[in-house]
């Protein structure tokens, strides 16, 4: 997918299941939104195709049943009122008019529902958005930068939103430029950047691939070390303690143990996964860099 | 389908804004008070033979139409531009995905909306006319017309139904118009040019083409289509046919700009096949449909006559 020269999304390729919240991440332009518009056909890609249980999202005949998605709170007209807007989108395909006060009262709404959109704050506008892709009782929903605007409670609650989701067995893709926000809440991550696949993986493993040693302190640290270093691990002295790696915590305490050594601390250590997230995506940024040259 | 069309009629009634729209519309009807009461002021200042050298009001539309065609038709591009302008389009393309659909469902709505409002309107114009004038309206000018013909004069009913009934062709005209175009205020400027410069231009033009060219701008038509008769610069050239297929092409035309630039990129070709080879037909029935008799026209004698009038 190309806007004039610039390559926006390029060759990338991912599936994302049921039952589990998976979340989309990337920098800033990385290319989330413009993928999320090409699923839903908003966009068309050069070439390749975006398919929803097998099928193009545009030869769908009520897309509000199988898909929900929120792509920008921004994206009402102000002058209409919240039932008014979520009235005149569930007719549009065919869905009964009880399901408006439904969502309202799920994202929590009631109250504004006769009141107009162009008053709502940013926040108000993320939960009618919500609501509006909840309109359909969809097996798939999408959700760009969802909590933009929203309040802590907001947040928390968007949060238990999705998981709920997630539970009852719909398949959920959130995305996100916030890695901390996605470790809470989604099992599964995609990272993009500069329109590519950077990984596609759980969270669990990206949160091992990142890990860092284990750090130790002990009683005895010179006789340790060398007790380690025979053991096949690599020890490094870090600040009067000891940065351990090649060896998981459990085999560390074993072999104190063994030797007579008190350990005063164990911690396995790993890369926050903001850190993660920004070493992924400078991958990308060198990669697309070596490339050009 | 009846899904999309019914929302699109939520759509439009939800929006206050179409409310006020239609509202501004009645200044149409106050454009033919005023003219209607600065013709009877000089009406009465006049003496009886030069009360014969007035022109007829006609139907009591002049000034008010064209005004009420440009709302009209801003009512049907702003159906669009709104959706463009707030970001609305996005959500109801993702509901309603196929694009031609949401442009084309609009049309139900607008043209309902507009067919009753029109109809309100050249009645409401026609009446309000007839009020200011008074006694005057009886009094034969010019012509051998009364002042201001009444309902049951001939050609008046017909006149005022056919207006009327234009006002929805206008709106597609502005619904086309605007999904071309995005842009409020580009859409606005558009349909000024359409409606009401246009008509002026050509009316400055030389002679077989002042003819020609005026006979075939949007607000000569209804005259052509329901008297087979036109009047003023808007000399007969067309057949009743001929005019009614003037009239469509320019919806048919507009939408058709409007669907091609609604359409996915690579998904063009086909509204734009169909569109043209509509605009095609439209095109051939004009040129094919014998002039009404390009002879007459020129020459009746009470259209050679007439002067306009100043009130002092």
């Amino acid at each position: 997918m190309r806007y004039r020269d610039k390559l926006a999304v390029d060759d990338l390729t991912f599936s994302v299941k049921p039952g589990i919240v998976t979340g989309f991440l990337g920098p800033n332009g990385a290319g989330k939104s413009t993928t999320m518009r090409m699923i839903l056909g908003l966009e068309v890609p050069d070439r390749g195709t975006a398919l929803i249980g097998g099928t193009p999202y545009t030869s769908v005949k009520t897309p509000m049943r199988m898909v929900g998605a929120l792509l920008d709170a921004g994206d009402v007209h102000g002058g209409r009122t919240a039932a008014a807007h979520l009235w005149s989108l569930a007719r549009s395909n065919g869905l009964a008019r009880a399901r408006v006060a439904e969502v309202l009262e799920t994202v929590g709404l009631t109250e504004a529902a006769d009141r107009r959109i162009g008053g709502f704050s940013l926040g108000m506008r993320q939960r009618l958005g919500i609501a509006a892709a909840l309109l359909g009782d969809p097996g798939v929903l999408m959700f760009d930068e969802p909590i933009n605007g929203l309040d802590p409670e907001g947040i928390r609650w968007a949060r238990e939103l999705m998981r709920r989701l997630a539970d009852e067995g719909r398949t959920v893709l959130v995305s996100s430029h916030l890695m901390n926000e996605m470790a809470l809440t989604a099992d599964h991550v995609v990272v993009i950047g500069r329109g590519r696949l950077i990984a596609d993986t759980t969270m669990v493993e990206l949160a091992e691939r990142y890990q860092r040693g284990v750090l130790v302190r002990a009683t005895d640290q010179w006789t340790l070390t060398e007790v380690l270093r025979s053991g096949g691990a690599t020890v490094r002295e870090e600040d009067g303690a000891l940065s351990v790696s090649g060896m998981d915590a459990g085999r560390i305490g074993e072999l104190a143990l063994a030797r007579g050594i008190a350990l005063r601390e164990l911690t396995p250590r790993n890369a926050s996964l903001e850190e993660a997230f920004m070493e992924l995506t400078e991958d990308s940024v060198e990669y697309t860099t070596r490339r050009a040259a | 389908m009846w899904h999309v069309i019914a929302s699109e009629w939520l759509k439009f009634r939800s929006l206050r804004s179409n409310l006020y729209l239609l509202a501004s519309s009645l200044i149409s009807i106050l454009l033919c008070v005023g003219v209607a009461y600065l013709v009877s002021r000089g009406f009465d200042g006049q003496s009886a033979e030069d009360r014969l050298r007035f022109t007829s009001l006609g139907a009591g539309l002049g000034t008010g139409l064209p005004v009420a065609y440009f709302i009209v038709g801003a009512l049907g591009a702003l159906s669009i531009t709104h959706e463009h302008a707030s970001g609305q389009i996005r959500t109801s393309l993702t509901v309603v995905s196929k694009r031609q659909l949401l442009l084309f469902a609009k049309v139900p709505a607008l043209a309902l909306i507009t067919l009753v409002a029109g109809q309100i309107l050249v009645f409401g114009m026609h009446f309000a006319t007839q009020a200011v004038l008074g006694d005057r309206a009886e009094q034969v000018v010019g012509g051998g017309r009364a002042l201001g013909p009444s309902l049951g004069d001939p050609g008046v009913a017909a006149e005022l139904l056919t207006a009327g009934a234009i006002m929805p062709l206008i709106a597609m005209v502005g619904l086309g118009v605007g999904a071309l175009i995005r842009s409020t205020a580009g859409s606005l400027v558009t349909l000024v040019m359409i409606l009401l410069v246009l008509p002026i231009v050509s009316g400055a033009l030389p002679t077989p083409w002042r003819s020609r060219i005026s006979s075939v701008m949007i607000e000569s038509l209804p005259t052509q289509i329901a008297s087979g008769e036109g009047t003023g610069v808007f000399a007969l050239l067309l057949s009743p046919l001929a005019a009614a297929a003037a009239l469509i092409a320019y919806p048919v035309v507009a939408l058709t700009a409007g669907a091609v630039a609604t359409a996915v990129r690579g998904r063009r070709i086909r509204p734009l096949v169909v569109g043209g080879l509509i605009t095609a037909l439209l095109a051939t029935v004009i040129a094919i449909s014998p002039g009404a008799g390009a002879g007459s026209l020129a020459w009746q004698p009470h259209h050679s006559s007439v002067e306009v009038p100043v009130a002092t």
